[in-house]
């Protein structure tokens, strides 16, 4: 396998020409609806009939309830079946858990009475979801109407003259004369059909054609909870195939989708046959997702309870666990907060407002929103509006004051995509943020999608009879508090969390595919705005009052002096995460409140992921907050550790984990930083790699080990201290040794409390192994280990520590500390390369490597070569080491030590010959500049030829690779293309 | 200055559609999705306003695109939860099959990178540029690229 086979594998996937056809139909469609100003798009249209149903629904579900129940709560479903009901039913059953007093559906653009669904129909089945999923049927649809009666009434067409427009449209003669006589009940029938009937917690839902198809909806829970079977999935699947195999409606994707029912439909047997739904659905859909996702992690701690603690009743929560049992519920606090991002006109917005208002005071006599409120919110006045309407409805809605809770629910995406029905119509904005699709809402044409859509709301309201219109419709867009692309929130939204009590925080639980960052983002968002730092405590001390419970108030009180370093938190968008010192607070603060709540374990791996990244480029960028950040974290959890001492916490973090990440290159980088059972501190893991400047926080050290801390002063003097790692010894006195660097020796001076102003801690050196360390006979820079009195020296001319015995160890003195590289090389012997980094004046940051070289026996490891390695490119240093091996034609093995150099693109490496017959690593002549390039291949099967340094061999395909000394390149020439080595640069 | 039209609209899927649905194809697996991607990205071309300073420029802007709506296809619990048809990568060989299977575990900014670079021909500046990010980062994508999918293909017991 070689890289022939990576750029030919692509070779066989084009572009068909159907595609091109599919693609060309749909723009000439599309085109074709945009010269004349009556068309519509579809997209509007189905949004237009998705706000008409929602809002008329709505409207009506508002009335009624709101006749029912003193406090309103409002529901709004997105992208999942379609509501339904005048009872408060809805499809998606968390949000019915919820009994909400009024339901908007967003996403369906169809929404059904209850008893008015007929039966599913094939042809309707059919058209209805070629109209839908592929505009086909639709854009035979007359004008862009929503359907052939809104046409015919627009149009105001005789009896004669639709019947002719009808014709050959596949209605048969009763609904022809439905739509010819505009016989409304007959054809809000034909026209709101074609579902399937799916009995749901014991009401009724219906679910549309349309929503089979849809991205959102095709989701075999949703199916599953719809009580659709595998029958009807294996009938609807062979109903596909038929359609698809029609002559004039054939299309490929229809088939796949057939597929995809027949595959459902199978799963559906397999779930039917193992799992009770009545009591054991919950818990096996969620460890389900669990398993899709990969990681259990991933839904740390979450359990149903806490899921939606605060937010429902006991009897709520039963009925969520017994049905969906899914994480997928979004609370927003108030109305305020989904309305504000309407964008619409002031006049609507009073109307809406205006109306919700009325519709509270008839049912509990007191107002909503208060004039004053509603002129502010919409008024012209942005600093009145913030300042004076949002803080106050943010504390209302804090106080519970506004009637319940806007839920959205049933959104099948965790991000704000669940909105995208009103967005869909949408520009993209290439010149933000690098990895999201952004949607301009200041683009022509969101202003053509809402003009679309308020007409749309008047035709589905001659439709259904409606005559209550509201003026306005909320998007519940707060989602957008989610958004893990967002690196900072807007003010309103800090306004509104600054008042947000925490305790609803158990309510904002996020799950998804980027659950755990989500759920990061969110808190790291609270806590951005209520810690700033000239308000920090204030603020802190007001949130913690606001916690009710004893057990939270507490807990978030202990967490104070973390918070206190805290200043703001982002993630990304990929599932990776961000690396900075805030994001790594979040990360902190998310696994003490994974472990807060998880009721004693605590799943770490997610986060543990974004540590690892975390110091993995934390060396590169050596900032103090970090620092400072432990420090008082550490002094934190020391003075709490007794409070601390009822929690059990089971770390499961298993080694090699995050290799399966991808995180890291070696199976040893597990950072764990939990709080044991024994009193408060404290069981760490960890490799002994990656600790720069993370002192006492990270650090890997068991009770009693010997450890070195590293301190530096600004003229480059070396303290060492040598001290005893123990919690409740933390940071102790330890006795204390000044490096003499010019005489090349250690000088016991007192122990720490000793140690003159002006150093600054600059790495450590750990992980001994069993054992402790105690100073070597009379010699200040050698120790030996009492369990297996294996000596430890100082190597002054490498500033390494070498053991002179099988001992694994391998920190560096000064700051050397990251192991960038672990690398086989032939022979049993392990290349690592160790970094010090420091900030140049030039912005980047210049870095001292060595390269050690190790044998690795059982775990064990001894350093018997090392070199220092420094490379430097022009005007910059390398954001990257790296390092390969090759053999040389003499038995020796060569190790290029590459730097990676931004500015340049390129690569700058310095190689070293390794003697594994004398166990020396000696510099190698053969060093260069080889331009954005890189050599790929086998270790051992490159050989020096003809005894020249320049010229290597390739013996896997004898292609030759000469080192062109002149602009140091390397060349190679291939006999084949056979070839295992290959290169990629300019060179090339 | 390209003014968008049908034409261009043709060229362009003449000219980068078989590119674009690789870049599908990388991220989500299967032929019918990425279709459904590519024409999502020409539509998303199509309806796009501005202007654009040359083909590379349009070029350019497909891939992200494309790229962002693969993710998006890929976030969607729909996908996450529903069963994948057992659809094989179009490879010609088993050993490019291979390939494929292993670069479509990488993390998406790998496999971008290392298609776009290796197969495209682009420059990790230029990969840069498309991305939004630095020529560095890019660098470094291709180099934890290469590592992950060396390191997996000996997994797999190939040579490589």
């Amino acid at each position: 396998m070689n890289i022939n086979d990576f750029k030919n594998a692509y070779e066989g996937i084009h572009a068909t020409p159907e595609l091109k056809k599919r693609l060309m139909d749909k723009a000439a469609a599309d085109s074709e609806a945009k010269k004349s100003p009556k068309k519509i798009r579809f997209l509007g249209a189905a949004c237009g009939a998705a706000a008409a149903a929602v809002f008329i629904l709505g409207g009506a579900f508002l009335i009624r309830w709101l006749n029912m129940k003193a406090q309103p709560s409002i529901v709004v479903t997105a992208g999942s079946m379609p509501v339904l009901t005048d009872t408060p039913v809805i499809a998606s059953t968390t949000a019915a858990a919820a009994q909400p007093d009024v339901v908007f559906q967003l996403a369906s653009d169809r929404s059904y009475p209850v008893d008015e669904m007929p039966e599913i129909d094939d042809k309707y089945y059919a058209e209805y979801s070629f109209r839908n999923v592929y505009d086909e049927r639709f854009a035979d649809a007359p004008d862009g109407a929503e359907n052939w009666y809104e046409w015919v009434v627009t149009n105001k067409l005789s009896v004669d003259e639709a019947r002719e427009a009808l014709a050959g449209k596949g209605f048969d003669e009763s609904e022809t004369d439905a739509i010819a006589t505009r016989n409304k009940e007959l054809c809000e029938k034909i026209f709101a059909d074609y579902g399937y009937k799916c009995s749901l917690n014991g009401s009724t839902a219906y679910m549309t054609v349309w929503d089979l198809y849809s991205y959102d909806i095709m989701d075999f829970y949703t199916l599953y909870a719809g009580g659709i079977t595998s029958e009807d999935m294996y009938g609807a699947s062979q109903r596909m195939l038929d359609i698809a195999g029609a002559e004039d409606v054939c299309n490929i994707a229809m088939k796949r989708k057939a597929l995809l029912y027949e595959s459902y439909a199978k799963k559906m047997d397999a779930f039917q046959n193992g799992i009770n739904i009545e009591s054991d659905w919950a818990l096996q859909y969620f460890d389900e997702r669990v398993t899709q996702f990969g990681s259990k992690y991933e839904y740390a701690g979450v359990t149903i309870d806490n899921l939606f603690a605060g937010l429902f009743t006991e009897e709520q929560l039963r009925t969520i666990s017994e049905t969906v049992g899914s994480a997928d519920v979004y609370v927003i606090p108030n109305y305020w907060a989904a309305i504000v991002r309407m964008e619409i006109s002031a006049g609507e917005a009073r109307n809406a407002l205006e109306k919700m208002s009325e519709m509270y005071r008839e049912k509990t006599s007191e107002e909503l929103f208060t004039e004053q409120e509603i002129g502010l919110i919409t008024g012209e006045s942005e600093y009145l509006y913030t300042e004076h309407f949002l803080a106050p409805c943010a504390e209302l809605s804090c106080d519970n004051l506004l009637g319940g809770k806007l839920i959205v629910c049933g959104a099948s995406i965790v991000t704000s995509g669940a909105y995208d029905w009103l967005l869909d119509y949408r520009d993209i904005d290439i010149e933000s943020a690098a990895q999201e699709i952004c949607y301009n809402l200041e683009a022509d044409g969101y202003d053509e999608l809402l003009g679309d859509f308020r007409r749309q709301l008047d035709i589905y309201k001659d439709i259904c009879d409606i005559t209550e219109q509201l003026g306005a419709y909320i998007k519940a867009n707060d989602i957008s508090l989610l958004e893990d692309s967002k690196p900072e929130l807007d003010g309103e939204t800090r306004q509104l969390l600054r008042k947000m009590d925490l305790q609803q925080l158990n309510g904002y639980t996020i799950n998804g595919e980027d659950f755990y960052e989500m759920k990061l983002n969110y808190l790291a968002y609270v806590l951005a705005y209520a810690f700033q730092p000239e308000q920090a405590e204030t603020i802190f001390d007001e949130v913690c009052e606001k916690l009710t419970d004893a057990a939270q108030k507490n807990w978030l009180i202990k967490k104070k002096y973390l918070y206190l370093n805290y200043c703001g938190a982002y993630g990304s968008d990929d599932g990776s995460v961000m690396y900075n010192d805030e994001y790594l607070s979040a990360l902190l603060y998310a696994t003490n409140y994974e472990y807060r709540i998880s009721g004693g374990t605590v799943y770490l791996e997610p986060y543990f992921s974004g540590i690892i990244e975390y110091l993995n480029s934390w060396h590169i960028r050596n900032t103090a907050p970090m620092e400072k950040l432990s420090e008082s974290v550490m002094q934190t959890l020391y003075e709490d550790k007794d409070s601390l001492s009822d929690y059990t916490i089971t770390v499961e973090a298993p080694v090699g984990a995050i290799t399966q990440e991808g995180y890291y290159n070696t199976t040893e980088n597990i950072y764990l930083c939990v709080y044991g059972s024994d009193g408060g501190l404290i069981s760490r893991a960890g490799s002994q790699n990656g600790m720069s400047g993370l002192d006492g926080f990270l650090i890997y050290a068991a009770p009693d080990e010997k450890y070195f801390d590293v301190y530096t002063s600004p003229n480059g003097e070396i303290i060492i201290i040598l001290r005893t790692f123990y919690p409740e010894r933390y940071r102790k006195e330890g006795e204390a040794f000044l490096f003499d660097e010019a005489a090349g020796e250690l000088k016991r001076f007192g122990t720490s409390q000793d140690m003159p102003e002006g150093y600054n801690y600059s790495g450590g050196i750990f992980d001994y192994g069993d054992g402790g360390l105690e100073p070597y006979s009379d010699s200040e820079a050698a120790y030996i280990n009492t369990e297996d009195g294996v000596v430890i020296a100082f190597d002054f001319d490498s500033m390494l520590i070498k053991s002179f015995q099988g001992l694994h160890l391998r920190s560096l003195v000064r700051g050397f500390s990251d192991s960038d590289i672990g690398y086989r090389v032939d022979g049993g012997y392990t290349a690592e390369l160790y970094s010090y980094a420091v900030e140049g004046q030039d912005g980047y940051y210049s870095a001292e490597r060595a390269l050690q070289l190790c044998i690795t026996d059982a775990g064990r490891e001894d350093v018997f070569a090392a070199e220092r390695v420094t490379i430097e490119g022009e005007g910059s240093a390398a954001s990257q080491y790296f390092i390969e091996t090759m053999r040389l034609s003499d038995g020796t093995q060569l190790i290029a030590v590459y730097g990676i150099f931004p500015e340049e693109e390129s690569m700058l490496a310095e190689l070293f010959r390794f003697d594994s017959s004398n166990l020396t690593l000696d510099k190698f002549t053969g060093e260069g500049y080889y331009g954005y390039s890189e050599i790929a291949y086998a270790p051992g099967c490159l050989t020096l030829k003809d005894g020249t340094d320049n010229v290597f061999l390739n013996s896997a395909d004898q292609s030759e690779i000469t080192l062109n000394s002149e602009d140091h390149t390397f060349i190679i020439s291939r006999e084949d293309s056979g070839t295992n080595a290959y290169l990629s640069s300019d060179a090339q | 200055m390209v003014v968008l039209d049908n034409c261009v609209l043709s060229e362009c899927f003449d000219l980068y559609a078989d590119m674009l649905l690789r870049i599908a194809f990388n991220y989500v697996g299967n032929q019918a999705d990425a279709e459904d991607i590519v024409q999502d990205a020409f539509m998303q071309l199509y309806i796009y306003k501005e202007t654009f300073e040359d083909r590379t420029h349009i070029k350019h802007w497909l891939i992200r695109v494309t790229s962002n709506l693969s993710k998006n296809m890929l976030r969607s619990v729909h996908r996450k939860r529903t069963v994948p048809l057992d659809e094989q990568w179009p490879a010609q060989t088993p050993a490019q099959t291979n390939v494929l299977e292993l670069i479509k575990k990488l993390d998406w900014k790998y496999r971008d990178a290392l298609y776009l670079h290796y197969y495209e021909g682009y420059k990790a500046a230029e990969i840069a540029e498309i991305y939004g990010t630095t020529a560095n980062t890019v660098t470094t994508w291709l180099k934890r690229g290469r590592d992950k999918l060396k390191l997996s293909i000996e997994e797999e017991g190939y040579e490589y």
